[in-house]
């Protein structure tokens, strides 16, 4: 038989223990300060545990993050630049993740085929052509190099250089294959898109740029990694911030939600990234969303443009 | 003392263990809860004042793990204790414990999940919650006392030793006073 307690102090004990508990539920400092002391303990020690039972079970899933590409090794990282290449796998991982979602929904949905789908070969492969940023001193000589003026007889075209102000230029033209409306990206983030082109350099419309309108959809980060959530418009608004428009308060968005490009118009295979929700406000029967660029064009020395591949191209023709 | 020090391993062994419990138990119904472990195995091996305190730290836990505010599932989780010390337990054969322990698990459970939806605003479901808590009671209940099975079976032969020892240490004794 057990020893029966004293039933006076286990009373006090319980009363004093939901004083406590209502002391903590009353005080938010305490209890911040309580959950956060207490997630980092147990939410470190249980990654610990399973990231070992993991690596028990399968030696190669214990692998350090991966290397992303065009990456130094990470033991010569300072540890802001360690934590920037975190985020970027992260962010990978998250629309992986979110892909995956969305393919288990179909299938439960429609249900799996009896056959085995290989995976799809693309017709052609989306090319890329590598630009630099064209800087200011550069263009002002171009602008004043005489020949500008020698006109078509001497060979040179008006169209051969675009010299329009107020627009970051690259130097990659028609003769590169560059075209209007192709998109610029650096890395994962999405920069902009061609505005206008000549023989030999174009010009960027940064996605901060008033006129910039593109389809965008928000990812949301979500314990179990990422989930899609609706599509809206993004548009540039011309002070290094865009809104992302058109959304319904009905769909649920977020601060620190992630905005990607939208599957739904295929130019890119897999999602680019713009940036992150920073502010939300109802406004009528839409959210007004803004949303902060992952690049700043400050920063930006060479970007990549995404050339459609022939058949994409055929496609919008068509 | 040492009860409470070996309770103290068993609760950080159940929190590091519950991911990985998690995964791999699919069946949200049938999976044990690990966290409620060693929250009976205190209410059973130690009651009284200690056992509440246990109560009290696992659900301060337990709310800042998965609950919207703090202190409601510690205050819960406090009284339980409380009143699990205070009823008189028979003595505690291998289906004593079962009961014991299915019974304060599907208490614990269904308050626990009763304050988790009423405060994130979410409908709680009596039915639903009970056949959820008797589930997930039960596995647990089967996971502490087959534990406590197969303890006393091993322990078993050390006990029997020690018992003749001190038999022989008891006949020397009285040959000496002779």
């Amino acid at each position: 038989m057990r020893r029966p307690p004293p039933r006076r102090s286990t009373l006090l004990t319980a009363a004093a223990l939901c004083a406590a508990a209502a002391g903590v539920s009353v005080s938010p400092w305490l209890e911040q300060t309580l959950r956060a002391a207490v997630l980092d303990v147990v939410v470190s020690g249980q990654a610990f545990a399973l990231t070992r039972y993991e690596g028990w079970r399968s030696p190669s899933a214990l692998l350090p993050v991966q290397q992303l590409p065009g990456t130094a090794k990470s033991g010569a990282l300072s540890p802001d630049e360690r934590m920037r290449q975190l985020e970027q796998r992260c962010r990978c991982l998250r629309i992986e993740n979110a892909r995956l979602r969305e393919e288990l929904q179909l299938a439960e949905k429609y249900g799996v085929s009896p056959i085995p789908v290989l995976a799809a070969r693309p017709a052609a492969a989306p090319a890329v052509v590598r630009a630099a940023l064209i800087s200011r001193e550069t263009l002002a000589q171009w602008r004043s190099v005489r020949h500008l003026s020698r006109g078509r007889a001497q060979g040179v075209a008006e169209s051969s250089l675009v010299l329009e102000e107020g627009l970051p230029h690259l130097d990659q033209g028609s003769d590169a294959g560059v075209e209007p409306e192709l998109d610029v990206f650096i890395g994962r983030c999405v920069v902009g898109r061609i505005a206008s082109v000549g023989r030999w350099t174009s010009t960027l419309e940064l996605i901060t740029d008033p006129h910039f309108r593109a389809l965008a959809q928000i990812v949301r980060p979500t314990d179990q990694g990422g989930s899609f959530g609706t599509e809206g418009i993004l548009v540039g608004q011309g002070t290094g911030l865009c809104k992302l428009t058109d959304v319904p308060t009905t769909q649920t968005v977020r601060v620190g939600d992630e905005v990607y490009t939208s599957d739904r118009d295929g130019r890119t295979r897999v999602p680019l990234y713009y940036g992150r929700i920073v502010r939300v406000e109802e406004a009528g029967r839409h959210w007004d969303i803004t949303v902060e660029p992952a690049v700043k064009a400050g920063e930006l020395k060479s970007v990549a443009v995404l050339k459609l591949p022939p058949t994409f191209g055929r496609t919008l023709a068509e | 003392m040492i009860r409470l020090v070996l309770l103290a391993l068993l609760t950080a062994l159940a929190f590091l263990l519950e991911p990985i419990v998690g995964s791999e138990i699919a069946s949200s119904t049938f999976r044990p809860n690990i966290l409620l472990i060693p929250f009976l195995v205190a209410i059973l091996a130690c009651p009284g004042p200690s056992a509440v305190v246990w109560g009290g730290v696992i659900g301060l836990v337990c709310d800042c793990l998965t609950g919207p505010c703090l202190g409601p599932q510690m205050a819960a989780f406090a009284l339980l204790a409380a009143l699990g010390s205070l009823v008189p337990a028979p003595p505690l054969s291998t289906m004593g414990l079962f009961f014991l322990s299915f019974g304060y698990a599907v208490a614990a459970e269904i308050v626990s999940s009763a304050i988790r939806l009423t405060l994130v605003g979410r409908p709680f479901v009596p039915t639903a919650a009970a056949v959820q808590a008797t589930g997930t009671a039960l596995t647990t209940a089967l996971l502490i006392s087959s534990v406590w099975l197969v303890a006393r079976r091993l322990t078993r032969p050390l006990v029997r030793r020690r018992s003749d020892g001190e038999r022989t240490v008891s006949i020397g004794w009285q040959r000496s006073a002779d």
